[in-house]
């Protein structure tokens, strides 16, 4: 997970823009912290996670200020909107997640939610650490397709939101970026579509 | 030879299991038996009594602004108070009546299972602890008393309907520490004594349910009342603790008498000894090793 | 792993995009707003699938009414409800869904969570006089409320005694503790009188519960204390010196000069107009400190209403405060507010009239908790999809963000009703063009906006608060292209145009 081509490949797939113009006077919501915690927890456990799994699963002094926690204070968010730090918050929650836990053999509802039915059914043949490649390619777009629309919402709602213009170029990208990427396994790739996707304002906020 | 071997091999591989402790009750008094001969009884004892001296500044009479401020003082008498768990039983003679002491293999570090930190005055004996109750009540001593002119008063007997003590301390929800009030009692009755001072004759509740007086503070402790003309009526001093303070702090101050030691028989003698409460938490719980114990 | 995601949350938090000029959500973004609002997660698969099936039988809007209302009974949205309510009240914010609240919720946790669970009124929060709550763990006692000794001392004099197993065994059960006092004990008032309330607003000799009673008054009045402009003629300063000093035309001079030395903050003209409000409710107060008094105290409620009118409320406790308070007008207008913030949104501007509308709603309604939410995300405003805002969009809001400390003063103190009743916040001005011009022209004029306020009459010279050489940058630039309301649309000619 240290090659240039990872970062490549989440460079490539897209980036999640906030919304220009201070939180207090533009656009779009942000969930709190709660929220984000519940939203991940549809398709996360984060309590299996082997490090950490605290600050994944609650809100408390380490992560409240990456979550739009208030100050008691002031009664004013710490931060108007997210930042760097929710950002690696979540990621690092997600990167946990996959790497100690077999979510095929734990949690199928989860796993399910999170790879599609199609997909799961298929990857018992191939399970999460056999080569990407190896993966038909209807199968792959499968899997593109229904975690973005697990995590984003129909193309209705996509387009609605109005930074992906066009989601099937959007998904276009998605599978190139994972195209290359040719010593991948299914599970890395499951991991950087669920980060790249988790931290997008289309999922974030609304 | 090899079947000793195999067998001490066991012995020191099987997990060490101790019979659990648990709580008795002994005439009302808790005692936590070890279940392998060993009992201690939790008890508390006080230190040496002591008499000390509150300066309380009058600053401020809000019914009375023109009124000559008074200088008083608190003619106090206090001792420590110590509760912890201390052997009753016990294989080892020379054990007896010491503290339980909590050990930790394979390190130097222990400490004795008790909490001496407490300081108490007569006014606690009317909110909480009872052991106090023996203790001469507080007296008020001022320069004069033009502030207590407006007091509700019936013969010898002045009322307050709440005398409080700030200190500062961190606000419970923001975490930043600020003056706040935090002890002292509502519905005070004072009683004039024949020398023209004032006796803390009766205290209706706790402020907070703690039963620190209201002038054992750092800061300010203000007195409110209803003056006659229903007028909403508040005195503030300030004050200062110096000569309890260094009372405190003289060596020896919470050594114990011996001859106060008993069981504790009123649950509320254990608010605040958290060592005490902790040590015997973590005694009953299932599992602990009660070889950690001496 | 952790080089790469810095240098992809950089790039995410470096860029950022426009979104398309707004167009009104589609009714599935609609579900999405709303699922994420009122319960703070997505419609989950299920969900979605229902939905595309109600679409696709004709049924969507019977489908998203019926959600609304499953939402609104979900615990996860009595949850996101209260933490708003905390964050009004500069609470520490509850951190753990799951334990709470019968496990470890203090009264005022349990409270506020009832009202809304049980789609009370929302004036339950100030009327309650019955709290549930786990009693303090004894063997933790820096950590909780010792809320037995807030409620039970002026009850009874003595707090419940816990036992020997609270405090030693590891595994005692607490039970849950139920108080209740008559509807008519003066000395209670819902949120108000909570462990929680008193420990973060409270109270020192100095502060003599004004903490607590300027609290209340941005709570439940939207009243911050914003500072006034002192009268500035003999008529005026008689008005205010009657409202603060109600029995000075009896003081002998020996009063007069006790007085004066009493409360020498509270005689300084610019504190007044604060302190006028703050020292009657806080008697109120009275005698409480850490914990209720066993007494309740006699106070008033003092305060300039926004059309002008003067309220002097005897109170004879916080009991008769909370009475005072829900009938009041600014008190409607206050807490319509709040939830339209909560569920609208901060940046979209209510109008005087929409305020009227939302006001007889929330009324109408009972003033209950969900049935007013479920109104809110049914109205156009809720459903359409926040756009980001033009240059003009934006100068508006930053404009009436300034104007907000004229109409502080303005509309409670000015003698003249054409400038009392000018809401400066209400975009555009008039309908009338001429009117709208002689408007800005007026404030050109009396704020000498072009020269940074060098010749201004207003504010005053001694009004405590001024613009700053950025507002005054604003305002000329939002004047200069011709004073935008909040649509973008040019009040007057720019200038420089004909």
């Amino acid at each position: 997970m240290r090659t240039l081509g990872t970062i490549l490949l989440l460079a490539t797939v897209g980036f999640s823009p906030f919304a220009k113009g201070s939180f207090e006077e533009n656009a779009h919501r942000y969930m709190s912290g709660q929220d984000i915690i519940w939203s991940l927890s549809m398709f996360f456990d984060f309590s299996k996670n082997s490090n950490n799994k605290e600050v994944c699963t609650e809100l408390r002094a380490l992560n409240e200020t990456l979550a739009g926690g208030n100050s008691p204070i002031t009664g004013e968010p710490i931060s108007p909107s997210p930042t760097q730090g929710t950002v690696l918050w979540i990621t690092g929650c997600i990167d946990e997640y996959f790497a100690s836990y077999n979510v095929l053999v734990g949690d199928p509802i989860r796993a399910k939610r999170l790879l599609g039915e199609e997909f799961y059914k298929s990857v018992t043949d191939f399970r999460l650490w056999q080569p990407w490649a190896d993966v038909p390619e209807n199968l792959q777009r499968a899997l593109i397709r229904h975690m973005v629309a697990a995590f984003l919402g129909s193309d209705d709602v996509i387009k609605d939101f109005g930074f992906i213009q066009n989601p099937d170029d959007f998904r276009e990208q998605l599978f190139i970026a994972a195209q290359t990427r040719t010593q991948a396994t299914i599970l890395q790739i499951v991991t950087l579509l669920a980060m790249n996707l988790s931290v997008r304002d289309e999922f974030l906020s609304y | 030879m090899i079947r000793f071997l195999v067998f001490g091999l066991a012995l020191a591989l099987s997990p060490q299991t101790f019979a659990a402790a648990q709580m008795v009750y002994v005439n009302g008094a808790p005692y936590v038996d070890f279940g392998d001969g060993r009992i201690a009884v939790v008890s508390h004892a006080m230190g040496k009594l002591n008499h000390g001296t509150i300066a309380l500044r009058q600053i401020e009479n809000t019914c009375d602004p023109g009124q000559v401020l008074a200088n008083c003082k608190i003619h106090m008498e206090f001792a420590s108070h110590t509760v912890g768990l201390r052997w009753s039983t016990h294989p080892d003679a020379n054990k007896l009546n010491a503290y339980v002491k909590r050990i930790f293999t394979g390190s130097p570090n222990s400490y004795d299972i008790k909490d001496g930190f407490g300081i108490y005055s007569w006014f606690s004996s009317q909110v909480r602890n009872q052991w106090t109750a023996s203790f001469n009540p507080d007296v008020i001593e001022c320069d004069q008393y033009d502030w207590m002119k407006q007091l509700p008063a019936n013969g010898h007997r002045r009322f307050l309907q709440s005398w409080t003590g700030e200190t500062m301390s961190p606000n419970p929800e923001t975490g930043v520490s600020e003056n706040q009030t935090i002890s002292g009692g509502f519905n005070i009755e004072l009683e004039k004594n024949a020398a023209g001072t004032f006796t803390v004759a009766k205290i209706g509740s706790a402020v907070s349910g703690d039963g620190v007086p209201p002038y054992i503070s750092n800061s300010v402790s203000t007195i409110t009342f209803l003056a006659n003309n229903n007028q909403q009526c508040q005195v503030a001093f300030e004050v200062s603790i110096e000569d309890i303070i260094k009372k405190v702090q003289a060596p020896h101050f919470y050594d114990i008498d011996p001859a106060t030691e008993m069981p504790v028989r009123s649950p509320i003698e254990l608010q605040n000894k958290f060592t005490t409460i902790n040590g015997i938490r973590a005694i009953l719980l299932p599992g602990a090793n009660l070889k950690e114990y001496e | 792993m952790r080089t790469f995601k810095v240098l992809i949350a950089a790039l995410i938090v470096a860029l950022s995009l426009f979104a398309n000029a707004g167009t009104p959500a589609q009714t599935e973004t609609y579900f999405f707003k709303l699922s994420k609002s009122l319960r703070g997660v997505p419609p989950t698969l299920e969900e979605r699938e229902e939905f595309a099936k109600a679409v696709q039988a004709g049924t969507a809007e019977a489908f998203l009414q019926k959600k609304t209302q499953e939402y609104l009974t979900d615990d996860k949205f009595t949850f996101k409800l209260k933490q708003k309510v905390d964050e009004l009240l500069k609470l520490k914010q509850q951190r753990e869904f799951d334990k709470t609240p019968k496990e470890t919720g203090t009264s005022y946790d349990r409270l506020v969570s009832e009202v809304i669970q049980s789609n009370s009124s929302w004036d339950q929060l100030l009327l309650a006089k019955s709290y549930h709550y786990m009693p303090p763990i004894p063997w933790d006692f820096l950590s909780s409320y010792n809320e037995d000794a807030f409620f039970f001392i002026p009850n009874q004099g003595h707090v419940p005694s816990p036992s020997f197993e609270d405090y030693l065994v590891p595994d005692t059960k607490r039970v849950e503790r139920h108080v209740a006092f008559a509807p008519d004990d003066l000395r209670i008032a819902g949120v108000v009188t909570t462990p929680r309330f008193f420990g973060r607003y409270v109270n020192t000799a100095l502060n003599k519960n004004r903490r607590r009673a300027a609290a209340v008054f941005r709570v439940f009045l939207c009243d911050s204390m914003a500072p006034s402009v002192p009268a500035t003629d003999n008529q005026g300063e008689k008005q205010d010196f009657d409202t603060i000093f109600p029995g000075h035309s009896s003081y002998t001079e020996d009063d007069i000069r006790r007085n004066t030395q009493a409360d020498v903050h509270g005689q300084l003209m610019d504190c007044k107009s604060c302190h006028y409000k703050l020292d009657p409710l806080g008697q109120v107060f009275g005698f409480s400190a850490a914990t209720l008094a066993p007494l309740p105290a006699a106070g008033s409620l003092t305060f300039k209403g926004q059309d002008g009118r003067a309220v002097a409320i005897p109170l004879r406790g916080l009991g008769d405060m909370a009475q005072a308070l829900i009938q009041q007008t600014e008190y409607e207008k206050c807490q319509v507010r709040h939830f339209w913030r909560w569920y609208i949104g901060k940046d979209v501007p209510v109008s005087r009239h929409k305020e009227q509308e939302l006001v007889k709603k929330f009324n109408d309604l009972g003033r209950k908790t969900q049935d007013f939410v479920s109104y809110l995300v049914s109205l156009p405003e809720f459903k359409e999809r926040p756009q980001a805002l033009t240059q003009d969009q934006l100068l508006a809001r930053r404009a009436v963000n300034i104007m907000k400390n004229c109409n502080d003063c303005h509309q409670s103190q000015d003698k003249d009703p054409d400038i009392r009743n000018w809401d400066l916040t209400d975009l555009p001005y008039s309908q009338d063009a001429d009117e709208r011009k002689d408007a800005i022209r007026l404030l050109r004029k009396n704020l000498d906006i072009d020269h940074d306020g060098v010749g201004k009459k207003m504010p005053p010279k001694d009004s405590l608060w001024k613009l700053s050489q950025d507002d005054f940058a604003i305002l000329r630039d939002w004047i200069n292209r011709g004073a935008p309301d909040f649509d973008g649309n040019a009040q007057v000619s720019p200038k420089g145009t004909p």
